[in-house]
């Protein structure tokens, strides 16, 4: 089975758009993609009187991306995971009871942070806290940028340091392709973070490098669909210089090992 | 996917300096290429892009390609040329009389070679490639912007150059290297401006692309070495494309830019 970890909506407003949906379906399967992890609604919808905008969403608009994530999975559960999405500064009791509604109470499997908060933030705790008695994978956005650095936005390094805060607590570490070498560098002393390969360009050698510094069952296969294209996002392993055994690895026995697929 | 021939636009040979990887030879780089279904190449001296000037890059690559000889690997000599040297026209005689044939066009890397579009050694190296039936490559970019190196942080060529060169020189045939998706609409109503895929990407990869430019404008590129080639393969069978569109893009418009041999 090929699981890809990556994949957002860009419909606005978080619509549910039934033909980009069964579209996203077509074009994996077509790209033998078998299931993918939804992660929030990307679309953006400029900011408002509070100062909310897409990378600083208010409570209210967390609640619809999940509520829209929630959806795509009750619809298409044969094709589509869910990650429950949070703003860490949000208060404490809405983020507990999001995380019980979405993912205790509800069909989301997973929790994804992206750049409203620094991953060193102390208001991150208790949402990794949860996520290890509920025994489900924290998706964090990182890398490493000389431009367009957006909001709060993590590198790899502030990834290490939640996952020293939390060693019991599964980490993916999104964007192999924009931390690059060291961002592998920064994760490999913490085997609870793993890294997806998505983000950026499918630059030479990167993935062989990520396998053999942190081992073929700390890398999954990410897209980072509707940014990037299935089947080019997919050839980043089938074409990497690796072993067809490690490539299976990458490809979905990895993502099925972190997303408890097996258990549930 | 029907069987057809797979050519690269854009790619390189040598070692870039912020690379990973050493410099694959070029029987090796030849051999991923195959690996990957891919039967021709359109080659540039990567050196050439940060030494001081290109000729050594060339003539090193020039003769590394014709000593290989390539019967069964259809390879395209690109050499970069500095327009702002004063050499350059001579750069130009040297690369054509060195490799004949093998060069059906030149390619020019404006930001990293410090020179403007509108520059009039540009418009004299477009009248050149003019006159002598060449095209010229324009490499909008050699990486992503966001993982430059810290101290060589290098914009990109700007859409709106290029555009401005193909309105100036309508008989030259340019492609476009490694533009992005969103820049490839500047070139809807440029008819003489082609571009490659290797850094077009989307979700709806092909159907978004040849919105905005048309199939007997849009080729296959990898930017190999630096950049795997297996993905950007990958992008031709993204999603369905009739044989005619495929045939274009795959290998049809590499030969009709490169001259087919």
């Amino acid at each position: 089975m090929i699981i890809d970890v990556h994949v957002h909506t860009r419909s606005p407003g978080f619509q549910y758009d039934p033909a980009e949906i069964s579209e996203s379906i077509r074009l994996a399967r077509r790209s033998g993609i078998d299931r993918v992890v939804q992660l929030h609604n990307l679309a953006g919808y400029g900011v408002d009187a509070e100062g909310h905008s897409s990378l600083n969403p208010s409570p209210a608009d967390v609640v619809r991306s999940n509520d829209l994530a929630m959806r795509i999975v009750a619809k298409h559960g044969d094709f589509y995971s869910g990650f429950c999405y949070l703003n860490p500064a949000h208060d404490p009791s809405f983020l507990a009871g999001e995380i019980q509604r979405c993912v205790a109470d509800g069909n989301l499997r997973g929790i994804k942070l992206w750049i409203s908060v620094h991953a060193t933030d102390s208001r991150l705790d208790p949402i990794m806290r949860r996520a290890e008695e509920l025994d489900i994978p924290v998706l964090h956005h990182a890398w490493y940028k000389m431009t367009e650095y957006a909001f709060n936005e993590s590198t790899a390094v502030e990834i290490a340091d939640l996952a020293r805060r939390h060693p019991n607590t599964s980490i993916i570490m999104a964007h192999l392709g924009g931390v690059r070498w060291r961002g592998v560098l920064d994760i490999k002393p913490y085997p609870n973070v793993v890294v997806d390969t998505s983000g950026a360009q499918p630059v030479a050698g990167l993935v062989e490098y990520a396998v053999a510094e942190l081992g073929a069952d700390r890398v999954l296969f990410g897209s980072d669909w509707p940014i990037r294209d299935y089947a080019t996002q997919k050839a980043r392993i089938t074409g990497a210089c690796i072993s067809e055994r490690d490539k299976a690895r990458l490809l979905g026995e990895n993502a099925a090992r972190v997303l408890r697929l097996a258990a549930r | 996917m029907m069987e057809t021939s797979l050519r690269d636009a854009s790619a390189f040979f040598g070692a870039w300096a912020f690379a990973g990887l050493p410099a694959p030879s070029l029987s090796e780089l030849v051999g991923q290429y195959r690996a990957a279904g891919v039967d021709g190449a359109a080659l540039s001296p990567v050196e050439a892009v940060l030494q001081p000037e290109p000729m050594a890059g060339n003539l090193q690559m020039l003769r590394a390609l014709i000593s290989a000889g390539g019967k069964d690997f259809a390879v395209r000599a690109v050499p970069i040329i500095n327009p702002s040297l004063p050499s350059w026209d001579d750069d130009v005689t040297t690369c054509l009389s060195e490799s004949g044939p093998l060069v059906r066009a030149f390619k020019v890397v404006p930001n990293y070679h410090n020179f403007a579009l509108d520059h009039r050694a540009s418009d004299a190296l477009a009248e050149a490639c003019t006159d002598r039936r060449l095209g010229l490559c324009v490499q909008m970019r050699m990486e992503d912007e966001r993982s430059h190196h810290p101290l060589m942080k290098v914009s990109p060529v700007e859409s709106a150059a290029v555009v401005a060169l193909a309105r100036r020189h309508p008989r030259l045939s340019i492609l476009v290297c490694a533009p992005y998706m969103a820049e490839l609409r500047a070139y809807r109503d440029c008819p003489n401006v082609q571009a490659e895929l290797s850094m077009v990407e989307s979700g709806f990869l092909l159907q978004d692309a040849l919105r905005h430019i048309s199939a007997d404008r849009l080729l296959l590129g990898t930017h190999a070495p630096i950049h795997m080639i297996a993905p950007s393969v990958a992008k031709l069978q993204s999603d369905e494309l009739d044989d005619e569109t495929l045939m274009k893009l795959s290998g049809g418009n590499f030969n009709r830019f490169f001259g087919s041999r």
